[in-house]
């Protein structure tokens, strides 16, 4: 399979343009094209899939949404707007959709709502990676993906409002409480130790 | 540095985040203040207390720890079992322009035949024999039709994996159209089999009444085709 430059991060991939010339061909259903654009932004896609539905079988499965939805919707697309934000848009809504069909299935509850432990006070260092993607996993599906969305992929609280159909007031709210979460999540013990001076 | 209510208080109201407790910054406004935001008075106190100030960073760190975690990579076969879907959706496509225009081609081919305005000129006809024998060639090239979809509405039946609930009943309720047609076009005499041209054997009258059954059996067709081919059918698994 022929690859597009590599680029690692998310948010740079979105900041990358495909040739234009790619989505001409992609347009008018070349697979070769296709092909092309899945190298591209095939990880980034996958990553932002994977973060907020948390699980790999839903971000296969949105991933491969995303695509046929491209393949449907591309002569919809108009070349005077960035192709990469609106197949980021695409794969947002697909993962979103994808977390409501998850709360009619099984989960009673996707946003932040209930009751929570205090978590002890004080200043923790940042956080290890590997620590906050397990963290980050844990959270309620929609605080997760607020947090996502905001801090990550650079969303407003406005626009994550709309996407969820909620409030402004209800996406900040989610990112104070995922904080709140996060940093009990990754209490260590030596944090204890660091905050009352005693091994507990 | 702190005493024990000081501590307290602290841990009550900044920690759990949600308002500020009068002497820190809860976590919603210390986030308006990353996100560069927040109030002039929330500014002057992260300058005066270093607790508010440390918990900044730390939300600041733990943003940037984020945005720096690796992409994922899907995994290595995810690309040809897409591939496969891909080339499923385009074969479905065709299938539907080419029953598409089947059923319309047949439909039009009909009301031009058998339809209000023309039944004058079917009169005319009556009396002969060369139009007789065009209506019973018609016939047999509708039923032809006519089977071809019914084997390709079968296919499709049996490829859609999920239809709504308005989909799901309009399908009902043509399907059951579909049936009480068959069950008036029983009643109707058939031909004898085995003959070249079989419709030739029934009188025009026969003939004219097989064929607007038909006409109307292509159309519940044309509608059941279609309703396969709505985006919901595909795409909203």
């Amino acid at each position: 399979m022929k690859t597009l430059p590599l680029v690692t991060a998310s948010l740079s991939t979105y900041l990358c343009e495909p040739d234009r010339d790619v989505v001409s061909r992609a347009r008018r259903g070349e697979h070769a094209a296709l092909e092309q654009l899945y190298a591209a932004y095939g990880s980034a896609l996958y990553t932002l899939a994977r973060r907020i539905c948390a699980r790999d079988e839903d971000a296969e499965e949105v991933l491969q949404e995303v695509f046929l939805e491209l393949h449907r919707s591309l002569r919809r697309y108009r070349p005077d707007g960035s192709f990469a934000v609106w197949l980021r848009r695409i794969a947002v809504n697909k993962a979103i959709s994808r977390l409501r069909r998850e709360k009619l299935r099984r989960h009673p509850s996707l946003d932040d709502e209930g009751e929570w432990r205090e978590p002890e006070a004080g200043v923790r260092p940042a956080a290890h990676r590997v620590d906050l993607e397990r963290a980050l996993g844990g959270l309620p599906p929609l605080t997760r993906t607020v947090v996502w969305l905001h801090d990550v992929e650079g969303y407003t609280h406005r626009e994550i409002g709309r996407l969820l159909g909620r409030t402004t007031s209800f996406s900040k709210s989610q990112l104070a409480r995922a904080y709140v979460r996060l940093r009990a999540a990754l209490a260590t013990p030596s944090d204890a130790v660091a905050e009352t001076g005693e091994v507990v | 540095m702190h005493g024990e209510g000081q501590k307290r208080s602290e841990s009550s109201g900044l920690v759990a985040g949600l308002w500020a407790d009068g002497e820190h910054l809860g976590m919603p406004r210390l986030l308006e203040l990353r996100d560069g935001g927040g109030a002039v008075a929330d500014r002057r106190h992260l300058e005066q207390c270093s607790r508010c100030s440390r918990l900044l960073a730390e939300l600041e760190q733990t943003r940037a720890v984020l945005r720096g975690l690796d992409d994922l990579e899907p995994p290595e076969g995810l690309w040809q079992e897409l591939s496969d879907r891909l080339a499923e959706t385009r074969r479905v496509r065709v299938r539907r322009r080419r029953l598409a225009g089947m059923a319309l081609a047949a439909a039009a081919t009909l009301v031009a035949l058998v339809g209000p305005g023309s039944w004058t000129t079917l009169r005319q006809w009556q009396a002969d024999r060369a139009a007789h024998a065009a209506l019973s060639d018609q016939l047999v090239d509708v039923r032809e039709r006519s089977a071809l979809l019914d084997r390709e509405i079968e296919q499709l039946l049996g490829e859609t994996l999920l239809l709504s609930g308005r989909q799901a009943s309009a399908i009902v309720a043509l399907e059951d159209a579909l049936s009480r047609i068959d069950a008036r076009l029983g009643e109707l005499p058939h031909p004898t089999r085995g003959g070249a041209q079989p419709t030739r054997a029934l009188s025009r009258e026969q003939v004219e009444r097989q064929l607007i059954g038909w006409h109307q059996r292509l159309q519940v067709q044309a509608a059941l085709v279609e309703l396969h081919f709505e985006p919901t059918a595909l795409y909203e698994l």
